[in-house]
């Protein structure tokens, strides 16, 4: 018991610097990095040696992330002086005049499908900025595709932590698609319906319950078709893309409640056409696809690659991390790259088409600057904690601690704690694919001790891993940055933390449900 | 000297350099090499606290 509320209490105090104090996550991160420093040394045994490598390898992740922020700013801000955002927010409210299902269509719908071609951070980095300029308050704009894109995470950006799952746990991906893909086909219901409710509660999800069923469904369908197929490197990309196609019908036939009608703004402004206005995204979407699809241009823009290589290390109480390499930077093929290439050829495009003034360049670099600077700051003492926590068996003995709670007697029960020791560990670490890294096994055991199904287990970590993306510290500071809310995170904690909560326990209870129907069916 | 302290652009180097250096330095096997340096970086986590 003391063990688990040691390993809670550097949560404890980041969530509570942050919600309550009101600082910013950069200092509460930073406070909350000593405490788990000390209670690392002096309680778990963690010696010197452990807290510098976990470190290092946190400044490594950093480099990962900061790669996509910093370049994610410079494409907003070359696409907003250019006029270009303004555009894109003006064509979606003329898709439709309900402002709610405009909400849902960027916060939902294109955050899932920007997950599906790029994930780590774009989803957010891209749609804040737009729904901000499309008159959202900060804190839903940063909050929405926050929640949106999470259910998308597991299948998205080519299935990379799905892949981890299947490397860590030796299960076959094919015993796991069914129930994953259900799970997260109805936690993505539930998403959309979360994106809706924080616009108006649930009148707001009740009068567009028909367009909310019709994108969720098809896009749960084709996400669970795509991943018992086999090809689930494709399955959040599929969804992403049927998503918008049905968005687009069903604006055709939506008409929106009078009480959700967005006030039209006079705008005597000359905007550009919209297919101009979407160059920098369609340039982007065509590169990633390029770099991903064609294995000659992946070759040769991963050729050089940056990475450091960590030795084994362990507590004095005898928990062993093994040697590992620090995740790879390609500096020419990593997606801070192609945002790079992108946001050079947008520049170009933009001056040649004389939408930009007279210092044009320092004025984006200026806006940069000011928007990436404190997210920077924040991230390395966020993400050495939470690894620092893996190293040291702190997030380990969290997850222990949940599971005993579920022994016995109770053991049937232990799915709806399941996607929350997924969450917790996608929360901790940041990533989907770290929590299937550090969580699968220990998930697979206790399925197995439990006599429950170890493929619905495994989908239940799963799904909740992808959901707790949503909570990830680092994704709330790249959302922040981008819509001027950077040292004021607190509140978007706050928003996406109870949601969050709220959908990993649906999660826990479908999940249940499930393992419910198999037992009457007789198929354990 | 506390503008410089307290300056975005030094605590966001200084974090990303001096945990790596003191990894560097436990693969070296420069055992006080890299206590120094984590204790540096200890150092700009409060500074890190303390701004505002």
């Amino acid at each position: 018991m003391t063990e688990f509320l040691l390993a809670a209490t550097p949560i404890a105090t980041i969530l509570f610097l942050m919600i309550k104090a009101n600082w910013g996550a950069a200092r509460a991160g930073a406070a909350a990095w000593f405490v788990t420093a000390l209670i690392a040394v002096f309680y778990f045994g963690a010696p010197t040696d452990m807290l510098i490598i976990a470190q290092a390898k946190g400044v490594m992740l950093a480099l990962y992330i900061l790669y996509i922020v910093w370049a994610a700013l410079i494409l907003y801000f070359a696409a907003d002086e250019a006029g270009a955002i303004k555009t894109i927010g003006r064509a979606i409210r003329s898709l439709t005049d309900d402002r709610p299902l405009q909400l849902l269509i960027l916060g939902y719908v294109f955050a899932s499908f920007l997950q599906g071609v790029a994930g780590f951070g774009v989803p957010i980095a891209v749609v804040a900025p737009l729904l901000l300029g499309m008159g959202f308050s900060p804190v839903l704009a940063v909050a929405a595709p926050m929640i949106g894109h999470s259910w998308s995470v597991l299948f998205g950006n080519m299935a990379t932590s799905f892949e981890a799952l299947i490397g860590v746990t030796g299960i076959p991906g094919t015993e796991l698609t069914h129930d994953a893909a259900i799970l997260l086909g109805l936690s993505g219901m539930m998403c959309g319906a979360a994106v809706l409710w924080l616009d108006g509660g649930f009148r707001t999800i009740r009068r567009r319950i028909v367009p909310l069923v019709l994108i969720s469904g098809v896009m749960g369908v084709a996400q669970y078709v795509m991943a018992n197929y086999g090809v689930w490197t494709l399955g959040g990309l599929t969804a992403g893309i049927a998503g918008l196609a049905m968005s687009i019908l069903v604006t055709r036939f939506w008409k929106p409640h009078p009480d959700d009608i967005v006030e039209q703004v006079e705008d005597d402004h000359q905007h550009m056409p919209l297919l101009e206005a979407l160059t920098p995204y369609l340039v982007f979407i065509v590169l990633v696809g390029c770099a991903t699809f064609i294995p000659a241009v992946e070759a040769f823009l991963g050729h050089i690659r940056f990475t450091l290589d960590f030795p084994a290390t362990s507590t004095s109480l005898g928990w062993l991390i093994n040697p590992e390499s620090a995740k790879a930077i390609a500096i020419f093929g990593h997606p801070g790259a192609l945002l790079l290439y992108t946001s050079a050829i947008s520049f170009a495009f933009f001056k040649m088409r004389g939408h930009y003034d007279d210092g044009i360049g320092k004025r984006i670099w200026q806006r940069t600057l000011k928007s990436g600077l404190p997210t920077s700051i924040g991230m390395v003492p966020v993400i050495g904690l939470a690894i620092i926590m893996d190293h040291a068996g702190m997030t380990y003995a969290l997850a222990e601690g949940g599971a005993a709670l579920f022994s016995g007697a109770f053991s049937v029960a232990y799915p709806v704690i399941s996607p929350a020791i997924g969450a917790l560990g996608a929360f901790m670490t940041g990533s989907t694919n770290n929590s299937n890294v550090v969580f699968g096994m220990f998930q697979r055991h206790t399925a197995e001790l439990a006599g429950i199904s170890t493929s619905l287990v495994l989908a239940a970590q799963a799904a909740g891993a992808s959901l707790g993306s949503m909570l990830a510290p680092s994704k709330i500071l790249v959302g922040c940055s981008t819509v001027g809310l950077s040292g004021k995170e607190g509140p978007v904690l706050s928003v996406v933390l109870k949601t969050g909560i709220i959908l990993t326990l649906l999660c826990g209870v479908m999940a249940l449900g499930m393992l419910l129907i198999s037992m009457h069916a007789g198929g354990i | 000297m506390k503008n410089m302290l307290f300056n975005p652009v030094f605590l966001f180097l200084a974090s990303l350099i001096l945990p790596v250096a003191a990894f560097e330095a436990v693969i070296a096997q420069s055992t006080t090499a890299a206590d120094i340096l984590l204790g540096l970086f200890a150092v700009i986590m409060a500074l890190i606290i303390l701004r505002k």
